[in-house]
């Protein structure tokens, strides 16, 4: 992987979808200076209008299945969805639970899943930059 | 014939206004060429954001910060804008029945 060959930042939308907060903390902590994603380029926005990728943490509750499913139509193309954490890529804890609508890939797509609980900051960086990787078209080969 | 106006407050020229007009023009137009062109029409990709929610059918300005306060409030609000006639006499009234609250609850309180 060489990111010298993407060629433009990548903006990304996060979105909770009933998340306890552990990971979206971890998403944080990606952006501060230790980790320091922003020198990439990429960068959190306020908006789906105006993001490439949707960073989705929690297992998708059901109050919350019709806003995924809106901020995922809002999103401008072409986008990739990038699951963080276990809720989000399974249930997790919450597997099978009978308030839940997800997880995350029983609703929209998803390009990439970033497992954990939560996941280091360095594997959500990871993910991301595999996912930006796919989004370019270099079919997120190593 | 010479069509600049110069002034001690500035300088103006129809021609190099619109020259200047075309010049930026021609900018706006290639910055927006370089936008995204698969926009989903008549799809949510068209309806503003709000954090996920249905967008409110009333057209709601960015200046309007107190919307929220005005809609949640808004029986409140009512009230008051029905209290406040405009009416010297009721202003008084309004007053005097205060008054007669206040020392009301001082008697009762046994501080009268």
């Amino acid at each position: 992987m060489n990111l010298n060959n993407l060629n433009r930042s990548l903006w990304i939308f996060h979105l909770n979808t009933g998340s306890c907060n552990g990971c979206d903390i971890e998403i944080v902590a990606a952006l501060t200076p230790r980790y320091d994603l922003e020198r990439f380029g990429i960068k959190l926005v306020g908006s789906p209008r105006h993001a490439d990728a949707l960073l989705i943490t929690g297992p998708v509750t059901r109050d919350m299945e019709e806003k995924a499913r809106r901020v995922y139509a809002q999103t401008p193309e072409p986008k990739i969805v990038i699951v963080v954490g276990n809720c989000g890529n399974t249930g997790g804890v919450f597997y099978e639970s009978y308030n839940l609508a997800g997880p995350v890939d029983r609703l929209i797509p998803v390009d990439v899943y970033i497992p954990g609980c939560p996941p280091r900051p360095e594997a959500i960086i990871y993910g991301i930059a595999r996912a930006w990787e796919k989004l370019e078209g270099h079919g997120g080969r190593k | 014939m010479d069509l600049t106006l110069l002034t001690e407050a500035g300088f103006w020229n129809p021609v190099l206004w619109t020259l200047s007009f075309f010049v930026i023009l021609i900018i706006v137009l290639i910055i927006r060429s370089m936008g995204v062109k698969k926009y989903r029409h008549g799809t949510e990709q068209t309806t503003p954001f709000f954090s996920g929610n249905i967008p409110p059918e009333e057209n709601i300005k960015s200046g309007n910060l107190y919307w929220g306060f005005f809609r949640y409030m808004e029986r409140y609000y009512k009230i008051l804008i029905r209290m406040h006639s405009g009416i010297v006499n009721d202003y008084v009234y309004s007053f005097v029945l205060l008054i007669v609250v206040i020392l009301a609850a001082l008697t009762l309180g046994g501080l009268l």
